[in-house]
């Protein structure tokens, strides 16, 4: 690899926004163009390319993981298989699938799209909520206990929190079914 | 069963918490009813996708940053370019900031400042940034034509961009002119009360040596420091990104005098992380364990 060359997997394992904003500004339009290319909008080509670094952070996770090929091929890469399910999702009522727009990529990588995929259905029906919720929720997944949530939320019981906590839920989980992805991805996993 | 009740048995049981009969009961129910399967795995995808912090963190980032990516750049992609990315943090507050938003509002403080907080933040930041097209009807179909026109060929992933890939997007900060400008926000957080009576961080001193950052202090509370607090860094260029996360330590200042009762006590609060920071103002922010809530916000300017 090219020793001038920012170490992009770094950045992306670190979260560091500086860096992110370089390898949006580095590498986005010429995804979006292909994007754009194949039917998408600008707005498809940045969830398709937040998708795609969401996909590369689980890599760069693993404890193992060494790109094999250049940066950004593999984001590119990721970027196509994204796209392509988007697209052959789609179809199943109106569009034909171009031969390119799928391409072979391992399983692992296969399912850490998959999970992308899950994880943005779930983000964009999260931002949904009302920032009260979100706060509400992201406590409640981060395993925050009830007594504690009742104090930094500023509610008067225990028993509210609980009342609340579910009504949040109820409407997150409502927002993920009425969802079309959400069948999409149900029917990928069987 | 009803839903509450349905939504409290699947939690207790991904959590483990369902044991002896309730939970074979639970688990016999699993197997013949394809209705409460696909219900469970839903909660725990849930649990699982929204509960990783550090995924969560990354994606409101890239959300902020993916916002104020404007359209026009899609030509200049292929060039090495200054970075503009000053123009950043338009995208949502941190989520500590909401925590503090959210407990001024409690106290009957002052809503109608911190709404109108982030657009004055977008003025201070995106000084270098002429503002973005905002009609993206129009903006969308011009660019449409001017890459069809431009020619449209595929493209090939198979080569690493040139050396234009060594942006200078991650260079230090010097080089911009408002690198060691203040944060508004940040900065109303170190002029207001602290938010906490329970948790009161004094003489607080933020410090940088290179390779280090340092934070020395005082916290007085009545309360245990078991739960945990956690020194977070953020910088005045990107403040809706977090840099570095640590938890800090606390040794008792004991009183010469016995208290007759468990008032408050003093502890030396301190930590230290490893870091290498570039050019800029950075502040700390002391949370606890869990919360989202501001005890104590200071600067340090790394030259």
């Amino acid at each position: 690899m090219n020793s001038t060359q920012p170490d992009f997997l770094s950045i992306v394992r670190s979260g560091d926004a500086a860096g992110l904003r370089s390898i949006y500004q580095e590498f986005l339009p010429r995804v979006a163009r292909h994007i754009m290319n194949k039917g998408g909008s600008f707005d498809d080509a940045k969830d398709v390319f937040q998708d795609a670094i969401i996909v590369l952070y689980e890599k760069a996770r693993q404890p193992d993981f060494e790109l094999t090929s250049g940066f950004y091929t593999f984001l590119f890469g990721v970027c196509r298989n994204i796209w392509g399910n988007r697209l052959q999702k789609k179809s199943r009522t109106e569009v034909t699938i171009p031969d390119d727009a799928k391409y072979k990529s391992d399983t692992d990588t296969e399912e850490l799209i998959f999970q992308a995929e899950e994880n943005r259905l779930f983000w964009d029906a999260f931002k949904k909520l009302g920032d009260d919720c979100q706060r509400l929720m992201r406590l409640f997944f981060e395993k925050t206990k009830m007594e504690e949530i009742t104090s930094l939320m500023g509610y008067g019981s225990v028993n509210y929190t609980k009342k609340r906590k579910f009504v949040c839920k109820e409407q997150l989980v409502r927002f993920v079914k009425e969802d079309e992805r959400f069948e999409e991805l149900a029917h990928k996993t069987g | 069963m009803e839903k509450e009740q349905l939504y409290e048995t699947i939690e207790a049981y991904l959590e483990g918490e369902l044991t002896g009969e309730e939970l074979a009961a639970f688990e016999r129910e699993l197997t013949t009813d394809q209705s409460l399967a696909r219900e469970v795995a839903l909660h725990r995808s849930l649990q699982n996708q929204l509960g990783d912090q550090p995924k969560m963190a990354l994606r409101t980032t890239l959300d902020a940053i993916a916002k104020d990516f404007p359209e026009s750049d899609l030509d200049a992609g292929d060039q090495p370019q200054s970075p503009n990315g000053t123009g950043g943090s338009t995208g949502g507050l941190p989520f500590w900031m909401w925590g503090l938003a959210f407990f001024l509002v409690i106290g009957g403080g002052v809503t109608w400042y911190l709404l109108t907080m982030e657009d004055e933040t977008v003025s201070t930041l995106s000084t270098e940034d002429p503002p973005a097209e905002e009609d993206p009807a129009t903006t969308d179909a011009e660019t449409n034509t001017a890459l069809s026109e431009a020619g449209t060929e595929e493209e090939t992933p198979a080569e690493e961009p040139a050396a234009s890939a060594a942006t200078p997007a991650t260079q230090g900060a010097a080089a911009r002119p408002d690198a060691y400008g203040t944060n508004r926000e940040l900065e109303l957080l170190i002029s207001d009360e602290p938010p906490s009576r329970r948790y009161s961080f004094t003489e607080g001193d933020l410090t940088y040596n290179p390779g280090f950052i340092t934070f020395s202090g005082k916290l007085t509370t009545s309360r245990s420091v078991e739960e945990g607090f956690y020194l977070n860094l953020y910088s005045n260029q990107y403040p809706d990104n977090r840099l570095l996360r640590g938890k800090m330590t606390f040794s008792e200042v004991k009183e010469n005098v016995p208290q007759a009762f468990a008032g408050p006590k003093d502890y030396i609060a301190a930590y230290t992380g490893e870091t290498n920071l570039s050019p800029a103002l950075y502040y700390g922010v002391i949370t606890t364990g869990d919360s989202s809530i501001a005890l104590w916000v200071g600067k340090v300017r790394v030259e």
